[in-house]
């Protein structure tokens, strides 16, 4: 029985383990130069990733060993505190402010995006709230209405950041995540679409989403005011063909192609390794999605299928918006790619999914192995919402 | 949840798609704008060779200087952001930058190109990406307006457009040459990615025929002459009968070729060469030569003058002074125009035009300047009844100063017409002067006997005739005075307010090294040749003399003969004071030599061959004794390549400035004082590249002063 628990899906990890390899590789490459430059040391950036790294593969661990179960009683918590530092963070003195936003909290050296813990406490509580019993999805009063307060509050305390992509990517998750657990279609595209003219307001309100936004509509009417990044981001996928120039080999790095190992790293894959470069990643985000989607649809339970899904669209969708911004589909965003790009708190949150993600994996085999039990709806009480 | 799995499948389709669409079907568009971006190809000027004078002084050189260039790849910010900063600190509108920045398609241009070395920290303080100071040379004529005329200018791009510079353009540019380097996407390059690389072919230096001391002499006094005859314009040439070089060439008004905006465009006319006059008597000599030529006329040929008015073919001629009988020889002395007009008539009108030809008056003398003139000879069939007798004293035709120099020359050097030089030669790869052919002789005119005969004329014209006024004792001297009215801008007959002074002389008549050429266009006052041009040609004469004596002895007189020549009624030679001439640019050497001759001590400062300034000022009075002092530079040949100066030690802000008047760029690491550089001092670096500057932080200030107080 113990053994059991020990039961890890390995082609997941194994994906995300490949995903961080290359990770490592890239960030070496696209930030020696940088690193040189500015610290004496070329891997310097690559240094302090691995350092991350290790602290994500304890995170994994440990969240893979704690019931999930336990981890839903943390949800609101978790989600309550970041909603906390976000708003905080936007009344703090203008100390506070990084790069002219404020989108990240600076303790000891260490950078956090209280953004990321508010986007997985909103999971967490969704997956508890929307298979609770009394949960009537189909009435947009009842059932819709009370999530959307607080899917709206989250985007809110984010957007304003400002961080329209974080915040429309959370947006994104949760309508999935209400799909999946049984919202009508109808009522989530009218959600969408109010949303979408939310986003667009404050696009409105911030110069520079403005124009980025705007930037990228005339990009298509007359192929001109395609933005500096986008085009030096299409130079490295084109100039990199079928099979890349080599390993190590990036001209764009070189001052060429802004965050290239950050939000742009996808770029450089694609540059040094090519067509066969970039189609394996894309590869392994799909193994990802299938075997998160797996584990959602071998769980008994609700509350689990909603999770073990919530955490995968979380994950995929990061990475397939990062690759349609980098392809030039989306209109820069800012949102990185999921283990790949360098950068901390994304990192750590997207391991603690992949670790909730094996912890249902476990369960699942676990609960297999015993009696059948009925899928059970949870009665509780809404307050479960507010933490009390 | 298969659902959304299925769009999330989707997604992940057009993500799939439009990679394959980028990374094949797109490709080969996309390589080609990488490649594009990776390398830029950088000019790499030649320099512009230089100009000397005959005695390897320098009358053009280049000065250090800057350009200001953009890489419009890297500009962040519009053009009219750009253009409002740049114009904020640079001699150029707001309104030309913007245009030149929108305008050019390329990916690199030149904002403002050859201005001087002080805005490149301006530009620097503006900090804005994508600004290139690069270092850069431009003219620069030491002597201001002496020779102006003659080596002319050159516009901002360094190509020349009047003079010597224009006609020689080629010769003096040089081919340049480019590079092909690697950069960065911060416009970074560095020496050694360099992919491809064409030398620059360095300018020729061009060596002139003109003596900078005898120019000098030509322009002091043509500048005054024109303040005492009161003449709006005129020309000087000093001219070697011998070989057909121009010696000097001076025209008032003048201009300083340093400053162009400064002068109107009328000041900047080479008008010895440009510009047509009647001649009056001066032409007289081809009548003569005709005459001596073809019909055997002799001097002693006794003619009536007819008290100095003569009606001929129904037109009243006068002579200035009445006389009754004169020989052939003195109607030439006196400049009898009733003689003349006597004598003439003994020619056709073939051979009265046929000699004018073979003058080479009507035809470009091919000097090798530009805009040049012919001249107006009309042709025989055109002829009225009148135009030979007003041919034979220089009316009804036209010509420039440098042809009646010329047709002297012919007279000067037994009869035969050369070809006037300018340039003596070039200056080779190993420094050596190439001598271009000179005595080109373009033809015959006269016989030797002919020419020894017109000469003899000459000289007793000078000794006792009208031009008495250029009589110098103990120097044989033949020459010609000339009056002339000028016609009417209206054309309708000749103007009684604007007349042409003019004196037209060579010596030593026996064997004669200099011709001078005065033209004076003045005013009824100052008309007379004899009263106003000869003496300019004597003031002149004795200050070559002087400066002679200090030379090989050109004149072939005895030292003692020479000072004897040069002393008498001359202003500038009084025993125990010296005006001191300007020695700029002049070969040390040389100069030094000249100055202990006139008993003056010589001191020098700094390094090179060649004098930069002198103290005290030209034109100062000194006494026997009297030290100069002179300030030396030498013509380096610029590689490109400058040495890397060494700013440890500085503090930032002075380090930036060394490396900007360098043009070194920066990229600074830290503040406070610099604690290290890249490449170390004394490394041979190309101009333009980048240093990398270490600085200790504000907080090790004191410590980074204490260390640096040590060393």
């Amino acid at each position: 029985m113990r053994k059991k628990i020990y039961n890890i899906d390995y082609a997941l990890l194994m994906a995300v383990f490949a995903l961080l390899a290359l990770s490592l590789a890239f960030i070496y490459t696209a930030s020696s130069t940088k690193a040189l430059e500015q610290y004496g040391d070329d891997a310097f950036f690559l240094k302090r990733q691995m350092l991350r790294i290790l602290l994500g593969a304890m995170i994994l661990y440990l969240t893979m060993r704690l019931d999930y179960r336990k981890l839903l009683q943390f949800g609101p918590v978790m989600f309550w505190a970041a909603l906390t530092l976000l708003f905080l963070l936007q009344l703090g003195p203008d100390s506070w402010a990084i790069r002219g936003t404020r989108r990240w909290i600076s303790i000891g050296g260490f950078v956090f995006q209280p953004s990321e813990l508010a986007k997985f406490g909103l999971i967490l509580m969704l997956a508890r709230l929307l298979t609770m019993k009394d949960a009537d999805l189909r009435s947009f009063t009842d059932g819709l209405l009370p999530n959307l307060v607080l899917i709206g509050l989250a985007c809110f305390a984010i957007i304003v950041g400002p961080d329209t992509g974080t915040s429309t990517m959370v947006f994104a998750i949760a309508m999935a995540m209400m799909f999946i657990a049984g919202a009508r279609l109808l009522h989530l595209i009218a959600i969408s679409a109010a949303g979408l003219t939310v986003v667009a307001a404050a696009m409105m309100i911030f110069p520079y989403q403005r124009r980025r936004l705007m930037n990228f509509i005339e990009s298509f009417q007359d192929g001109s005011h395609i933005g500096w990044q986008v085009k030096q981001s299409l130079i490295s996928l084109g100039n990199g063909g079928f099979a890349g120039i080599g390993l190590g080999e990036s001209k764009q790095k070189l001052h060429w192609l802004p965050d290239p190992f950050t939000d742009f790293i996808f770029s450089i894959v694609g540059e040094e390794l090519g067509l066969i470069g970039t189609l394996s990643v894309v590869a392994l985000f799909l193994v990802i999605l299938f075997r998160g989607f797996r584990i959602a649809l071998a769980s008994q339970e609700a509350d689990a299928r909603l999770l073990a899904s919530g955490m995968t669209v979380s994950i995929v969708l990061y990475a397939f918006m990062n690759i349609a911004v980098i392809t030039h589909l989306m209109p820069t965003t800012g949102i990185p790619m999921p283990f790949v790009s360098y950068g901390g708190s994304s990192l750590l949150m997207n391991m603690f999914a992949v670790g909730v993600l094996l912890n249902i994996h476990q369960q699942n085999t676990l609960n297999r192995s015993r009696v059948r039990r009925k899928v059970t709806m949870r009665n509780r009480s809404k307050t479960y919402a507010f933490g009390l | 949840m298969l659902l959304a799995a299925s769009m999330l499948m989707l997604f992940a389709a057009v993500i799939v798609l439009r990679l394959l669409y980028i990374q094949l079907w797109e490709r080969s568009r996309y390589k080609q704008m990488a490649d594009r971006q990776y390398i830029i190809k950088l000019p790499l000027d030649a320099q512009r060779g230089l100009i000397y004078d005959r005695n390897m002084n320098l009358l053009a050189l280049n000065e250090a200087c800057i350009s200001i260039g953009l890489d419009k790849s890297q500009m962040e910010g519009t053009a009219t952001r750009y253009a409002r900063e740049l114009a904020r600190v640079l001699p150029v509108s707001e309104a030309r930058l913007r245009r030149r920045i929108t305008s050019v398609r390329s990916h690199f241009l030149w904002l403002v190109r050859r201005i001087d070395s002080d805005y490149g920290i301006k530009i620097a303080s503006l900090q804005l990406p994508g600004i290139r100071v690069e270092k850069d040379t431009r003219r620069k004529y030491p002597h201001q307006d002496i020779g102006s005329h003659i080596l002319g200018f050159t516009n901002a791009d360094n190509v020349g457009i009047e003079g010597v510079e224009l006609s020689y353009n080629s010769t003096l540019a040089g081919r340049p040459g480019w590079k092909i380097i690697q950069r960065d996407g911060r416009g970074r390059a560095k020496p050694e990615f360099v992919i491809d690389e064409q030398e620059p072919r360095q300018g020729t230096d061009v060596v002139l025929t003109i003596d900078y001391i005898l120019q000098t002499i030509a322009t002091e006094e043509l500048r005054t002459a024109a303040r005492q005859y009161n003449a709006r314009s005129g020309s000087i040439i000093i001219a070697d009968p011998r070989t057909g070089d121009i010696l000097a060439m001076a025209n008032t008004p003048g201009y300083d070729p340093n400053a162009i905006s400064d002068s109107p465009v009328t000041a900047r006319k080479n008008r010895a060469i440009t510009d047509v006059f009647e001649p009056g008597s001066t032409f007289k000599i081809a009548t003569f030569a005709a005459l001596l030529e073809e019909k055997h006329v002799r001097e002693d040929t006794l003619l009536n003058c007819e008290n100095g008015r003569y009606v001929d073919n129904g037109r009243t001629i006068r002579d200035t002074s009445p006389h009754k009988i004169l020989s052939a020889a003195d109607v030439m002395r006196y400049s009898s125009n009733i003689g003349t007009v006597k004598l003439a008539k003994m020619l056709s009108k073939d051979e009265m035009y046929d000699m004018v030809r073979k003058f080479g008056f009507g035809s470009r003398t091919r000097i090798g300047l530009e805009g040049e003139t012919p001249g107006i000879v009309h042709q025989p069939r055109a002829w009225s009844s009148y135009t030979r007798s007003s041919l034979a004293i220089g009316q009804e035709i036209s010509v420039s100063l440098l042809q009646l120099t010329m047709a002297y020359a012919a007279i000067a050097n037994g009869g035969k017409l050369l070809k006037p030089n300018i340039v003596r030669g070039t200056v080779n790869q190993n420094g050596q002067l190439e001598e271009w052919p000179n005595a080109k002789v373009v033809r015959r005119v006269i016989s030797e006997s002919t020419a020894a005969r017109l000469t003899s004329l000459l000289r007793r014209v000078v000794d006792s005739g009208t031009g008495k006024a250029a009589r110098i004792p103990g120097i044989s001297i033949a020459g010609k005075t000339g009056t002339a009215q000028k016609p009417r801008e209206d054309g309708k007959g000749y103007s009684d307010s604007e007349f042409v002074a003019s004196f037209v002389g060579f010596f030593p008549a026996e064997n004669p090294r200099y011709l001078i050429s005065i033209m004076l266009d003045t005013d009824r006052q100052h008309q007379w040749g004899g009263a106003s041009a000869a003496p300019t040609f004597k003031r002149i004469a004795q200050r070559i003399l002087i400066a002679d004596r200090k030379q090989e002895n050109y004149t072939g007189l005895s030292r003692k003969q020479a000072d004897e020549a040069g002393k008498i009624e001359h202003s500038v030679t009084v025993v125990d004071r010296i005006v001191l001439p300007d020695m700029s640019s002049r070969r040390f050497e040389t100069a030094r030599a000249a100055l202990l001759d006139m008993g003056l001590k010589v001191s020098a400062d700094g390094e090179g061959e060649f004098i930069l300034t002198q103290s005290p000022e030209p034109g100062t009075i000194l006494t026997r004794g009297d030290e100069v002092h002179l300030q030396l530079f030498s013509v380096v040949e610029s590689d490109g390549y400058i040495e890397m100066p060494s700013v440890v030690g500085l503090s930032l802000r002075e380090a930036l400035n060394r490396l900007a008047i360098e043009n070194i760029e920066p990229v600074v690491y830290g503040s406070g004082r610099v604690k290290s550089q890249k490449p170390r001092a004394g490394t041979r670096v190309r101009a333009g590249i980048r240093s990398i500057i270490e600085c200790d932080p504000p907080a090790f200030k004191v410590s980074s002063v204490l260390r640096a107080g040590m060393k």
